[in-house]
């Protein structure tokens, strides 16, 4: 986190995190589309020949809270790329992270190796994977099947009071209300 | 793995005991034949990677050491040792399946790049993969052996210890470490986050020591390992964040606002900004508006990480090496960067006509005293307003309509 008491800003990060194709993209897709109006724009980084893709930024201004302007910095890690650094390098200076897990059942172990991987990388910053606010969002109910929410829960959350939302990122559903927790989390935790 | 077998076969000691001293020397492991009928007994014996044998011998000559030694392993590179250049013997030679000659006299060096050229192409046709846990995961290697069915062998070794997995018809089955056998390898195996490793296509397993999934291993496995990580650090864990807030007072901002403009000026850049490692945007100055600028702080930032990873994938064991600066180049103009502290990245926009000499000094003076000031402002305590949090909830309800 970052506050500019001259301008008085305050910028937070927060990374979405998860196994490969489970609708990172396409939440900052959503929320960007929902922004029509504002100036923010969808930043997708990629190395030459596409698909290993560094990083998805969204930068988000709310207007003046307080007396503050917070800031949202939104990023998606790559899912594609089986080289396991180009995930570790977004995740410096996270103020929240949002782990968008794939509810179909054959893919629940991905999810879980993800989660793994990503407690390995938080941990070689020095961070306590357990003090990041984490908001886990479980993604694709619209289709066939799913795990069980109680399932997921049980195999991703790292403890009972992690708050999780269901989500149809395709269809917008579950985006924005993700989005709120996550902040109100971090706003919380601080 | 490291450590491929060679055997030299030459009567010449002096040029055996050369050879053998630059492939020791560059990690092989190597050992001597005086003539052809030792080496043929030592290839009954033993299995080596690659021969190293000089066709000019006493008593059974190269070229017939050589068809044996192929009859009896197909699979063994060779490159031959050719006194005066001797054309004829040499085709000869590559005819019977050796891939490679060296002219006497040859140096270490030219046979340490022979033999690690030879064996490097001898790999890729054996279906080897060779890599770092610290790039692929453990679990990444076993997912995809399992998911193609393959039959391979993985060999890894991590601190002096080496351990081994067979795969076959979609399944781990067989798994050794030191002398432990079988599913419970694979806990101590997925807490090693580096080891180089090595993966063969089509080696069958030698045993069956594993029956269970091998999905549910690796589930089971992680599980344990993100429980003991867990246990150690649920102590410190209560109400931090992972880095401190950094807060910059008035006065600082003013102060890294008029040296961000200076730097401007002294580099007649295009533009100057100062962000977080994470990609945040602190200030900038130049023909760029906000948006432009946050948006470049976050890919700044990006690529000043992407370099700090490279050093840490190059770095040798025991040794961490950071950069502290990166040059991205295009056609008109550059763009360099420079740590300040260790959470900060000053970086400059310059166009290519200005010597990088004079830009790199004055961004290092500019990083230096901006660092300096920085080191002198406590961390301001932070009493944000507690209303704060429900008005950014009903902002972002007024933001997307809800
Ligand atoms: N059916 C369905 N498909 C989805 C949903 N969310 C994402 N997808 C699809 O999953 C694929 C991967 O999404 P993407 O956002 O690129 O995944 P990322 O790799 O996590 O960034 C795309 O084809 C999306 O259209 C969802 O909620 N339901
Ligand atoms: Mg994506």
């Amino acid at each position: 986190m970052y506050i500019n008491w001259r301008l008085r800003e305050i910028d937070i990060k927060i990374v979405y995190y998860g196994p490969p194709c489970s609708g990172k993209t396409t939440n900052l897709e959503q929320i960007h589309a929902k922004l029509a109006g504002q100036q923010s724009k969808l930043i997708s980084l990629k190395t030459q020949g596409d698909r290993t893709l560094l990083f998805d930024f969204l930068p988000l201004e709310i207007g003046e809270c307080k007396g503050l302007k917070p800031r949202l910095n939104l990023y998606t890690v790559p899912g594609q790329s089986i080289y396991v650094s180009t995930r570790r390098l977004v995740l410096e200076e996270v103020d929240g992270i949002v782990f968008v897990a794939d509810s179909q059942r054959s893919r629940l172990q991905e999810n879980i190796q993800a989660m793994h991987e990503m407690g390995r990388h938080l941990r070689s910053f020095g961070y306590c994977p357990q003090a990041i606010p984490l908001v886990l969002q479980f993604n694709k109910r619209d289709l066939p099947d799913l795990s069980p929410v109680a399932t997921l829960q049980q195999h991703l959350a790292p403890s009972n009071d992690i708050p999780y939302c269901e989500a149809v990122a395709t269809q917008g559903i579950g985006i924005t209300a993700t989005l709120k927790q996550i902040v109100n989390l971090v706003l919380t935790k601080m | 793995m490291v450590g491929e077998r060679i055997l030299v076969v030459d009567d010449d000691v002096n040029v055996a005991k050369m050879c053998i001293k630059a492939l020791r020397g560059a990690g092989f492991e190597a050992e001597r034949a005086s003539d052809g009928t030792e080496a043929i007994a030592c290839c009954q014996k033993e299995t080596f990677d690659l021969l190293l044998i000089d066709l000019k011998m006493p008593g059974l000559g190269g070229l017939e050491v050589l068809r044996t030694i192929k009859e009896l392993d197909p699979d063994i590179a060779a490159i031959i040792i050719t006194a005066y250049g001797t054309l004829e013997s040499a085709v000869e030679a590559m005819r019977l399946g050796a891939q490679e000659y060296l002219n006497k006299p040859f140096d270490g060096d030219q046979l340490v790049t022979a033999v690690q050229q030879v064996l490097a192409k001898k790999l890729q046709a054996d279906g080897v993969v060779r890599g770092n846990l610290r790039e692929m995961s453990l679990t990444s290697i076993v997912s995809i052996n399992c998911n193609e069915r393959n039959q391979a062998r993985l060999r890894i070794r991590h601190r002096g210890t080496e351990a081994a997995l067979f795969f076959e018809d979609g399944q781990i089955v067989h798994m050794v470490l030191d002398s432990q056998e079988g599913e419970d390898v694979i806990y101590r195996l997925l807490s090693w986050e580096e080891g180089a490793f090595e993966l063969k296509r089509g080696v069958p397993p030698p045993k069956r020591t594993v029956t269970a999934d091998w999905s549910g291993l690796i589930l089971e496995g992680l599980h344990r390992i993100d429980e003991s990580a867990a246990d150690r650090t649920r102590g410190e864990a209560e109400g931090r964040v992972g880095r401190p807030i950094l807060a910059l007072s008035g006065e600082i901002f003013e102060h890294i606002s008029h040296r961000l403009d200076r730097l401007l000026a002294e580099v007649e850049g295009r533009c100057v900004l100062m962000a977080d490692r994470g990609g945040r945007l602190v200030h900038w100055q130049g023909r760029i508006d906000k948006s432009q600028a946050i948006s470049l702080a976050a890919l700044v930032a990006g690529s000043f990480s992407a370099t700090a990873e490279i050093a840490g994938v190059l770095r040798n064991e025991g040794e961490t090496r950071q950069f502290r600066q990166s040059l991205q180049e295009s056609e008109d103009f550059s763009i360099y960067s420079v740590a300040v502290g260790d959470r900060l990245i000053l970086s400059v926009s310059f166009n290519n006509n200005i010597p990088l000499g004079l830009v790199r000094f004055y961004t290092l003076e500019a990083a230096g005293e901006m660092q300096e000031v920085l080191a002198e402002e406590a961390t301001s305590p932070l009493s944000l307003d507690e209303g704060l949090r429900h008005q950014v909830g009903d902002a972002l309800d007024a933001l997307f309509g809800d």
